[in-house]
């Protein structure tokens, strides 16, 4: 009985040290997934005081190329200082139903594009959360992703947008864009 | 006269820590990349994204467009470029090429060719899209038969998939004094 | 009774035997201290055309010139150019050795420290990024020299690192420190 009550104590301080060494571990891989994502129907949500909208999406399919679309999103984000502190910085991404994740574009051709997608020509560029004004306490800001897409695969696509302190909360919005067809 | 039953556990216990010192990986092999090797014609499948060997070729000199001028390089060994197949992406990745000889060592992708077009070390590659990527070597002729091509993630991998692709017998049939990169 | 203690002598042995190791240890490092101050530490010579062994690159220096700044450029102090073979003797590629963050070579004109230099590859015309093994490279390493000098002695250290296959930490394999491996004293040619 003695020998019993050994071994569960070893066991039980085995556990305790796995679970203390792979904590630190653990958080670190936490910090980088999107876990726990709050689905989002309407367009609009906000997490840990920043609030984001959807007001753009567009695909468009070129011709040459009918395998590919190019994918643009433009988010407005409502931001104030606490919100800045909580979120740290801004990461975008697409999801399909099968867990593929596209990331957004960075490239010397991206600028062009996404003026040609958007509704008014301009090119906000990616998000990101730095103080553009430094008395103004609440910004609004805009932020445009380019995501190059199978033209086959752009159902059911949800945007996840998540900073390195809300991690693993993140948004989830749906993406439904409409498809343009360019010669 | 010790009795046989109290020392046989402990002689034992110290064999058995005896092997495991003696068996245990060194920090070396134990931190470093999940390599999948696939033999000539096949693809090696990875945690983000499946390769497959293309085509290569070598060169003397190497020329292509940067910012609008033609830049010319030459070498005191041989331009070796490697053509590869990319399929079943599950994230959007930028990827980094190196070669390992025959001798063992592991010559990088050049930088003396960044910015050329369609190198590996500037383009992305998205998932449901299939796409060729190519990289650029710069090495001494005798290192070329029996490498092996490796492709991993671009940035620390420790513990990420690493690919190994085995190229054809032998050395690349086609050699040209100069070689032009196009996109 | 008390027990009769043993003899002063006996028990002073005693005692002097259990302290003999940490007695030994301070002994020794105090003479090793002496030693170290009563031999003039000096580096070896480099000399133009030996190759020096600094670690990940074995670099053997060939001439030193000093140069005029080119006109276009914003920088007018004049340069000094240190031209040399570069060889990497490690099993991979390796970026630029020659610093940053620290510089391999390091190079006094009179008392100023000339800072790190820039690496420009003669093949290429631009800055040395990598080094792929058995490929030795013909290089410029450029110092600017402080504005208005006079050529004279340029004093230059060169620094090796260490390689350990098993570092005192992980057990992993590291490049660790810098320690000076070779002196040169030379006066730049004016270039043509």
């Amino acid at each position: 009985m003695r020998q019993l009550a050994w071994l569960a104590t070893a066991t039980l301080l085995f556990c305790t040290l796995v679970a203390f060494n792979g904590w630190p571990a653990l958080r670190d891989l936490a910090s980088n997934r999107e876990w726990r994502a709050q689905q989002v129907q309407s367009g609009a949500g906000s997490l840990k005081g920043l609030h984001i909208t959807v007001t753009e999406q567009a695909a468009a399919i070129a011709e040459p190329r009918p395998e590919r679309a190019a994918v643009h999103v433009r988010l407005q984000i409502r931001v104030t200082p606490e919100a800045r502190d909580a979120w740290k910085d801004c990461r975008v991404s697409l999801r399909d139903p099968h867990g593929r994740v596209w990331m957004p574009l960075a490239s010397a051709n991206t600028d062009g594009a996404i003026k040609m997608l958007s509704s008014d020509g301009r090119n906000f560029g990616p998000c990101s959360l730095y103080r553009r004004d430094e008395q103004a306490g609440e910004e609004t800001i805009q932020a445009d992703q380019l995501f190059l897409m199978p033209s086959d695969g752009l159902q059911g696509l949800r945007l996840y947008v998540s900073g390195v302190g809300t991690r693993p909360d993140a948004l989830s919005f749906a993406i439904e864009p409409a498809i343009r067809r360019l010669r | 006269m010790i009795r046989l039953r109290h020392v046989l556990p402990i002689v034992l216990g110290a064999c058995a820590l005896g092997a495991m010192m003696a068996t245990t990986p060194d920090f070396n092999s134990v931190f470093r990349p999940l390599r999948t090797t696939a033999p000539n014609g096949a693809a090696a499948h990875g945690r983000l994204l499946a390769v497959r060997f293309a085509d290569w070729q070598t060169a003397q000199q190497l020329s292509f467009e940067r910012y609008g001028a033609t830049v010319m390089r030459d070498t005191q060994g041989v331009f070796l470029v490697v053509e590869f197949d990319i399929s079943d992406v599950r994230e959007s990745v930028r990827l980094a090429a190196a070669w390992q000889g025959r001798s063992g060592r592991r010559y990088d992708q050049t930088k003396r060719v960044d910015d050329a077009p369609s190198t590996v070390d500037t383009r992305q590659f998205h998932p449901g899209l299939e796409d060729r990527g190519r990289a650029v070597f710069e090495l001494p002729p005798d290192e070329i038969e029996g490498g092996t091509l490796l492709l991993a993630r671009k940035g620390p991998n420790i513990l990420d998939s690493e690919l190994a692709l085995t190229p054809p017998a032998g050395s690349p049939a086609r050699h040209n004094k100069l070689l032009r990169l196009e996109p | 009774m008390a027990p009769s203690q043993p003899s002063l002598i006996r028990r002073g042995a005693r005692r002097a035997l259990a302290a003999s190791g940490i007695t030994a240890a301070i002994l020794y490092s105090w003479w090793q201290a002496v030693e170290n101050a009563r031999t003039p530490q000096s580096l070896p010579q480099a000399e133009v055309g030996e190759p020096l062994v600094l670690g990940r690159v074995a670099l053997t220096p060939s001439s030193l010139q000093l140069r005029a700044p080119s006109p276009s450029s914003s920088d007018q102090r004049p340069l000094l150019v240190l031209s040399a073979k570069l060889e990497n003797i490690t099993g991979q590629t390796q970026a630029n050795p020659i610093g940053p963050p620290q510089s391999l070579i390091e190079a006094k004109a009179g008392k100023a420290d000339l800072g790190v230099p820039d690496v420009k590859l003669l093949r290429d015309g631009e800055f040395l990024k990598q080094l792929q093994p058995r490929m030795p490279e013909e290089v410029e390493i450029i110092w600017h020299a402080p504005q208005g000098w006079r050529a004279g002695e340029v004093a230059f250290t060169f620094f090796r690192q260490q390689f350990k296959l098993k570092d005192n930490l992980y057990g992993q394999a590291s490049w660790l420190g810098y320690s000076a491996a070779a002196h040169m004293a030379a006066t730049p040619e004016a270039a043509p």
